[in-house]
């Protein structure tokens, strides 16, 4: 189950261009996301408690954020 | 048995480990060819015991009672590991959280969470993780013509049609379900968020390719300099588009959260330690689990949970232990980079080579600083933002 990664997808070959969006994204899609990111910041920094860091990856089950 | 948790009882300077790894089980019904535990070099598993013995069970259940009342915690994150933990057994599994939470009763809540290939997943498994409140996440790496050039079994048969009646199966148990993701390169990254956001479950996170200065050439032959950069951006943008509320890309919500000055909730960025020890099936006491793609053996600290306690791992000077504690130095390189407080040098296994130790920026340095740059320009923050 631990997960890291392969020589094996070198058979891939499909590279997307770094930074050029496909279909245009809504200023205010981003917005909303930024400032949702910051609420949940604000609303940790109000708790005395931290919340923890997610043993990324390997150790993780990804669940913490 | 009480007579074993009397040892090395003394609280130690460093910050308390806030989350224990079990490794129920050394083995694994799959044969990833990318795995670092099984294809990556490292032999460690072979002569530890397949499934975690009663014995070790038992000793580690005290061991974190024991941690968690030394440091007075008063909540203590368990995750349940391997190889395939779920070769450990459905009733061996409900008894171990029944253990642990009457041996934490009044002392400290377990939060618990187990990491699966989500094989073995039946109405069974899926009672037990729901009861006893387990999040899960599964290792999935996108949609069957992708997952099954790597998640496959040991007689060569891809893994994706079992792992996906799985994840369908703890979603209508109503078990808290995320996805784990190897970052597949070369691979159209806008195409398998796409595929991952139609599976029902709450949360996608995608890890870096583990490579290091020694193993990384080769990769960069046949993808050129950025294609991590290049699956992540393409992520982001289908995330984006679908509607970043319907599902979280941890890594991606990880990074915005950092370049907005907020510690990091991942290991693989940012200057937050991550403070969690990894219990292998016959006690061992280990560190990141990952460092097992620098060398044979590379995680091992010659401790075990029947001579000392989960803390005194903090005791060990190498800096592959010291990082579970504090983000350890940058290498020179990065000492003058303007990401040297977001990235903060990168994941320590991307970092090491056999010639310079961990004294070289990560193999992915190029794609984080394009990533971080992307993510900026997208969404306005201004690089010296903070909350």
């Amino acid at each position: 189950m631990p997960t890291s990664n392969p020589e094996a997808s070198m058979e891939f070959t499909t590279t997307p261009t770094v930074g050029a969006a496909s279909t245009p994204i809504p200023d205010d899609v981003k917005k909303k996301l930024q400032d949702a990111v910051r609420k949940t910041i604000k609303d940790e920094l109000a708790k005395p408690e931290n919340g923890g860091i997610t043993a990324a990856g390997h150790a993780k089950s990804s669940i913490s954020w | 048995m009480n007579d074993l948790v009397t040892l090395s009882l003394v609280p130690q300077s460093k910050a308390p480990l806030t989350r224990i790894v079990m490794k129920l089980a050394s083995r694994c019904n799959l044969n990833c060819s990318y795995c670092y535990v099984y294809n990556k070099g490292d032999s460690s598993w072979r002569v530890r015991p397949p499934v975690m013995p009663a014995h070790v069970v038992l000793q580690s259940v005290l061991r974190i009672r024991e941690h968690c009342e030394s440091y007075q915690l008063k909540e203590i994150r368990i995750s349940f590991h391997g190889g395939e933990p779920c070769l450990f057994g459905v009733v061996n599994f409900e008894r171990l959280l029944t253990d642990l939470r009457s041996s934490l009763a009044g002392i400290s809540t377990p939060r618990f969470y187990l990491q699966t290939n989500g094989v073995l997943i039946d109405d069974e498994w899926c009672r037990v993780l729901r009861m006893h409140e387990v999040a899960v996440g599964v290792s999935l790496d996108g949609p069957p013509e992708i997952n099954d050039k790597f998640r496959v079994t040991k007689k060569n048969k891809g893994s994706y049609s079992q792992v996906v009646k799985s994840i369908e199966k703890l979603v209508s148990a109503g078990v808290r379900t995320e996805l784990l993701c190897v970052m597949q390169l070369g691979a159209d990254g806008g195409e398998i968020q796409r595929h991952m956001s139609k599976l029902g479950v709450s949360a996608v996170t995608y890890l870096l390719p583990d490579f290091t200065h020694d193993t990384i050439d080769p990769i960069r032959a046949v993808f050129g300099h950025s294609p991590v950069a290049k699956f992540v951006i393409g992520v982001f943008q289908e995330w984006l588009i679908q509607g970043w509320d319907q599902m979280k890309v941890g890594d991606l919500w990880n990074i915005i959260r950092i370049l907005n000055g907020a510690p990091s909730k991942l290991e693989t960025f940012g200057t937050s330690p991550p403070l969690y020890v990894f219990v292998e099936t016959d006690g061992s006491i280990e560190g990141l689990d990952c460092l097992r793609v620098c060398a044979d053996s590379f995680a091992a600290t010659g401790l075990n949970i029947f001579q000392n306690d989960l803390q005194s791992i903090s005791q060990l000077t190498a800096p592959q232990f010291q990082a579970i504690f504090e983000r350890p130095s940058l290498a020179q390189d990065c000492k003058g980079c303007s990401e040297r407080m977001t990235c903060a040098g990168g994941y320590l296994p991307h970092r090491y080579s056999s010639s310079n130790g961990f004294d070289n920026p990560s193999i992915w340095c190029e794609d984080i600083k394009l990533i971080f740059s992307y993510i900026r320009q997208e969404l306005g923050i201004n690089e010296r933002l903070s909350v």
